[in-house]
């Protein structure tokens, strides 16, 4: 074995339960990300428009006079004069000169103001840049402001403070994080209680087959969901097919034992006899060959099938030409004129191992007690498949036709040195309701013909 | 005759040995299927007997193995079974007989003689050639219906060189056909079997029946009677 094959695989309950473990969370946390995402850009968007505001704010109380520009401090809202007030205001004029800022900004770094006039907007258009390591937000909204003097190009630019977004972000994502691992929990759970819920009927059928397999019943006896009912239905079949197979066995078992008591008790005797070796020998050596006998019939029985006719027909043609020819080689010493008459729509309705078997022995015969001329033919006659093997040698006397052909003659009655082969071959036949008649052949010798059930074979699709 | 038996109960390989050694046969024996393989492609048999419930490589296997090498030895197959969907299977798969365990030591001898006659083109047991007469079931030579005594080595030379007569057989192959691989192989032991066989077998040297083919071998050269 390799070591695939002895790795116990995993169970349906395990493998659905992975899965969902590894999947489900998977899930939840992208959908967390992409919600954060949209949360955050939602927050941007609200600070971008509150920068709008106070730009329009500023633009409102923007005087210019002789290209100098002013803003009177008591018209703006209280946070751009409040120094570190987190909103601060700027307006830069062309060639980056500052025109204003305001009293909240005295406290920023300068290289932050410098960095301020660089951007490249157009008149109309606004930008919201974040500015992580001062953590502010930077609104700006470049104008040109007409005036009787001329125009005049203006970059207005609003900071403010990220503190806003950031702690709403963090009690978002807090409050998120809550809520995502609560239904991942209940999903899971609900994932595990529809599993053991679905899997339910697999749980009762091993439970019905510990039943079985105890002895507390015969088949598995509960109603199952269409997809498993199917395998039951089969696993029913299989345990009544194995069911009689043991019966069949213990019967012959059964007829074994007791037959072979018998030539036992002969032999047994024999030595209790004070014969002489020759015949102690001669004695046992009979009981023996019986024995054999005994085995090998009851052998042959215990693997007959029951002899259930079969809805689809089995060819009988091929089976007789294969058996033909394997005795052309066993029989190969004495020259054969064999004949074969074979109806190729000829089916039989049954088991191949069972015509095999049956014709096995009867043309068999033909061959060995023939005196080289053997005829097989098989015909179909309604719903019957007839075989008829025919040979040229002593054939059966009448009064003897009957006493080889009776039926449910004990085999351990027989002669030594007689044949098992009609026996079995006379099981086979009445296990199926059909006739084994013996005649003389035209050929001088027996004939034996057979009527099974048949049918016309269907042609190969 | 050099046979091969291939048979995985070591008791019946015994048993079979033993038998078959009385008989005058050179046994080789192994229990496995894959070990038959191989001496099926290394050495060259007159018969071999081959078990079809072998473990690991099934005995249907060996056959059918050796026969798609291409090698004919003539087989006989012994099944447990005994029915005869098992013996045509054994047939199929290129054996020449069967025979059902149980058997008789008897029955199984006239099976293999039988075979081993078929195999040289001889259907009867009594191998015909002009006045002498070899009768392969009793043993037994007669010339012109006197018999002529030999013994064990004798008898086994001359089956050999008339069941290949008109073949020349090298000192070699008569040597690993009918010795025992004990046995002294001086081919001085041979040349004195052949001498005493003329000798008993053609006293007056009117037949001539074995010739000696200098530097190769030895070949019988008597007319075949069934063919003549």
């Amino acid at each position: 074995m390799t070591d695939t094959d002895s790795r116990v695989p995993l169970s349906l309950r395990g493998r659905l339960l992975r899965a969902s473990a590894v999947i489900l969370p998977l899930v939840i946390v992208l959908a967390g990300l992409a919600l954060l995402k949209a949360f955050h850009s939602s927050l941007e968007s609200a600070e971008a428009s509150q920068a709008r505001l106070q730009v329009y704010l500023l633009l409102g109380a923007l005087e210019v006079e002789d290209g100098r520009l002013t803003l009177p401090s008591t018209v703006l809202e209280p946070g751009f004069n409040r120094p570190n007030s987190g909103v601060y205001g700027f307006i830069h004029g062309e060639d980056r000169r500052l025109f204003w800022r305001s009293g909240s900004s005295l406290a920023l770094p300068d290289t932050l103001v410098q960095r301020l006039p660089s951007s490249l907007l157009k008149p109309g258009q606004s930008l919201l840049s974040h500015l992580p390591e001062q953590q502010l937000y930077l609104f700006q909204y470049p104008v040109i402001w007409e005036s009787a003097a001329g125009e005049m190009r203006l970059l207005i630019s609003v900071l403010r403070s990220d503190e806003s977004v950031r702690s709403a972000m963090k009690a978002f994502s807090l409050q998120l994080l809550g809520w995502l691992s609560g239904i991942c929990l209940v999903a899971l759970l609900a994932q595990y209680f529809i599993m053991r819920w679905g899997l339910r009927p697999l749980d009762l059928l091993t439970r019905d087959l510990k039943r079985i397999e105890d002895g507390e019943s015969d088949q598995l006896e509960h109603q199952y969901p269409v997809e498993v009912q199917g395998v039951t239905d089969s696993l029913n079949r299989l345990i009544e097919s194995e069911r009689k197979q043991r019966e069949r066995y213990r019967n012959t078992l059964g007829d074994l034992a007791h037959s072979l008591k018998t030539p036992l008790a002969v032999i047994h005797g024999a030595g209790d006899e004070g014969l002489d070796f020759d015949s102690y020998r001669q004695q046992v050596e009979e009981q023996a060959q019986r024995m054999q006998q005994i085995v090998q019939y009851q052998l042959a029985r215990a693997v007959k099938t029951e002899g259930r006719t079969l809805a689809q027909t089995l060819p009988v043609a091929p089976v007789v030409d294969r058996l033909l020819r394997v005795m052309e080689k066993v029989y190969a010493r004495q020259p054969k004129d064999i004949e074969a008459v074979l109806d190729p729509e000829a089916g039989f309705a049954g088991d191949e191992r069972d015509l095999m078997e049956l014709l096995g022995n009867l043309i068999d015969n033909a061959f060995k007690y023939g005196d080289g001329r053997v005829r097989v033919v098989v015909e179909l006659a309604g719903p019957l498949v007839q075989i008829e093997v025919s040979d040229d040698g002593r054939g059966v006397a009448p009064r003897q036709r009957q006493v080889i052909l009776q039926r449910g003659a004990r085999l351990d009655t027989q002669a030594p040195g007689q044949g098992i082969g009609l026996a079995v071959a006379l099981d086979i036949v009445s296990s199926y309701d059909g006739a084994l008649e013996v005649s003389e052949s035209d050929l001088g010798g027996a004939c034996f013909r057979v009527s099974l059930p048949g049918g016309p074979v269907m042609p190969a699709v | 005759m050099k046979a091969l038996i291939v048979e995985d109960d070591a008791d019946l390989r015994r048993q079979l040995k033993l038998q078959l050694e009385q008989r005058g046969y050179t046994i080789e024996e192994t229990g496995s299927g894959r070990e038959a393989l191989y001496f099926g492609q290394e050495y060259e048999y007159d018969i071999a007997i081959v078990d079809i419930g072998l473990p690991e490589v099934s005995g249907l296997d060996v056959i059918r193995q050796w026969r798609a090498e291409g090698n004919t030895v003539p087989v006989l197959v012994l099944t447990a079974r005994g029915d005869w969907q098992d013996k045509v299977a054994g047939l199929e798969a290129g054996a020449d007989d069967y025979l059902a365990k149980p058997f008789h030591a008897e029955e199984l001898l006239a099976r293999l003689n039988a075979l081993v006659r078929r195999a040289s083109g001889h259907a009867s047991p009594v191998l015909k050639f002009g006045p002498l007469e070899l009768d392969t079931a009793a043993r037994v030579v007669t010339r012109e219906g006197g018999e002529v005594r030999l013994t064990s080595y004798e008898y086994r030379t001359l089956e050999y060189l008339m069941l290949n007569a008109g073949k020349t057989i090298s000192k070699a192959e008569l040597t690993e056909h009918l010795y025992h691989q004990d046995y002294d192989r001086d081919s001085n032991v041979l040349e004195v079997f052949i001498r005493r066989l003329r000798q008993k077998l053609d006293p007056e040297q009117s037949l001539q029946p074995i010739i000696t083919v200098r530097g190769l071998g030895y070949r019988f050269a008597l007319e075949d009677v069934r063919q003549a």
